[in-house]
């Protein structure tokens, strides 16, 4: 990639932590819904013993609602504060996406280590297999991201985007839950199965989010360049 | 031609109920609701598959027509989705005592049927044409790739196909005699042609409603009616 590219992505970048740092207050109403949501799963089990499948289960409902809750609003904010336009005129359609999905990824990445801690904190699971859950979760982080990205691009111009995010991003993201649920499950339970199956699944995760990666800029830039 | 599919349709269902059962079923008999159910279940792929291709199609022309067609097949497919659910409900129930058995190929299909809903969720948040048009076309597009895999992947994966009460292994092993076979075709192909039949319809009527809206939107270009002359008038101004 060229020079000006990176310099394009790495502005977009840098205007959204700037905007991220200057308003504190969707970061922090993203970080209390979350820890109250992952706080109210967990005693939804207090005192009562816990199994793998259930926890991962929970686990990824979690996430996947901590993912499309944070992340929707990387568009949708651009439209409500009118800044949109100027951000058309300023960059290439690739350049904004490569820029708003990497900060949609970093941010996603913080979200999940932070809840995946707490939630196996606060459960009292011990994990056997860290490198293949975190792996499993960065992977899965970077699809969240892409897919959300896109999303929020597509729905921010219409009407009740609040409900229309889910709507519209949940299902697009349930084969990434089926294969990330099989890898943290294997994760969790460690020795007493071969860990074969969890990497392969955790394959799976990376495959889709390089699919995802490889075929949502265009789509972007058809829906970005010409609203 | 329609009354033709329509009678055909109804022949062949008669049919359906007179060649021999097919056998490797808890419940040979009631097992003839896969008549309907994996023509419908046929169906539904073709038509997604083929409104995905519509949307990349919009995408790459701008025409209207392809949003039309689009919009046209998502429904068909979200028709004949939900008759392949309703039928293959009735089928688990009988077959494996659950109404919802959580089989991956059921579950799968579900979440296919939630990935169509969304498309018309958006089609509906949109009220100008061309904005909804592209969205949903990029949105159809973006779902191509959890489809591909709902249908085509997830119930083929080894640790999927062990846990399965799908009953692939008994219709591949030649559960089905031949005449089951020909009846089975039959439906599948009338389906297809009485799909295809609303499929034209629906997309002519879109393309009417359009002409109509152009026409109402755009008095000063319409020569057959009242059109919308300049007015000069005298307006007091204190």
């Amino acid at each position: 990639m060229s020079s000006p590219w990176i310099a394009e992505i790495s502005a977009v970048f840098r205007k959204e932590v700037k905007s991220e740092l200057r308003n504190k207050s969707a970061t922090y109403a993203s970080f209390m819904l979350n820890a109250v949501t992952v706080f109210t799963l967990a005693f939804a089990f207090f005192g009562r013993k816990l199994t793998s499948e259930a926890a991962t289960g929970m686990l990824w409902a979690a996430l996947l609602f901590a993912g499309v809750g944070t992340l929707t609003r990387v568009f949708v904010s651009e439209e409500e504060q009118g800044t949109a336009d100027l951000l058309r005129l300023w960059s290439r359609p690739h350049a904004v996406y490569w820029g708003k999905a990497l900060f949609a990824f970093v941010l996603m990445t913080a979200t999940a280590l932070v809840v995946a801690l707490l939630f196996f904190l606060l459960t009292g699971i011990q994990i056997a297999v860290w490198q293949l859950l975190c792996m499993t979760l960065v992977g899965a982080s970077a699809a969240l991201a892409g897919t959300v990205t896109l999303v929020s691009a597509l729905i921010a111009r219409g009407k009740n985007r609040g409900t229309l995010a889910g709507v519209v991003a949940l299902p697009l993201l349930v084969p990434l839950v089926a294969l990330g649920v099989s890898a943290v499950r294997v994760a969790v339970e460690g020795g007493t199965n071969s860990l074969a199956p969890g990497w392969s699944s955790c394959g799976g995760v990376w495959l889709y989010t390089l699919l995802v990666l490889a075929t949502a800029p265009y789509q972007f830039a058809v829906i970005w360049g010409e609203q | 031609m329609k009354w033709v599919a329509f009678l055909a349709m109804a022949a062949l269902t008669v049919a359906a109920f007179l060649v021999p059962p097919a056998k490797g079923f808890p419940e040979p008999d009631l097992a003839r609701i896969i008549f309907f159910h994996l023509p419908c279940a046929f169906s539904t792929v073709i038509f997604v598959l083929f409104a995905a291709y519509c949307s990349w199609r919009y995408l790459a022309t701008r025409q209207m027509v392809w949003d039309f067609r689009a919009a046209a097949a998502s429904e068909i497919s979200c028709g004949v989705g939900v008759a392949t659910m309703l039928t293959g409900i009735l089928f688990s129930k009988v077959q494996w005592g659950d109404w919802w058995s959580w089989d991956p190929r059921q579950t799968s299909f579900l979440i296919v049927l939630f990935l169509l809903g969304a498309y018309f969720g958006i089609r509906m948040h949109f009220e100008d044409d061309i904005l909804r048009a592209r969205v949903a076309a990029a949105y159809s597009t973006l779902m191509l790739l959890p489809i591909l895999f709902l249908f085509f992947v997830f119930p083929r994966l080894p640790q999927v196909l062990k846990v399965s009460l799908h009953p692939s292994t008994t219709v591949q092993t030649g559960a089905f005699t031949n005449d089951y076979k020909a009846v089975l075709v039959s439906i599948f192909v009338v389906l297809l042609a009485m799909c295809i039949w609303i499929y034209k319809m629906h997309v002519r009527t879109s393309q009417l409603e359009q002409l109509l809206k152009d026409r109402h939107g755009n008095l000063e270009n319409y020569s057959d009616g009242t059109t919308a002359h300049r007015v000069d008038r005298n307006v007091p101004v204190h």
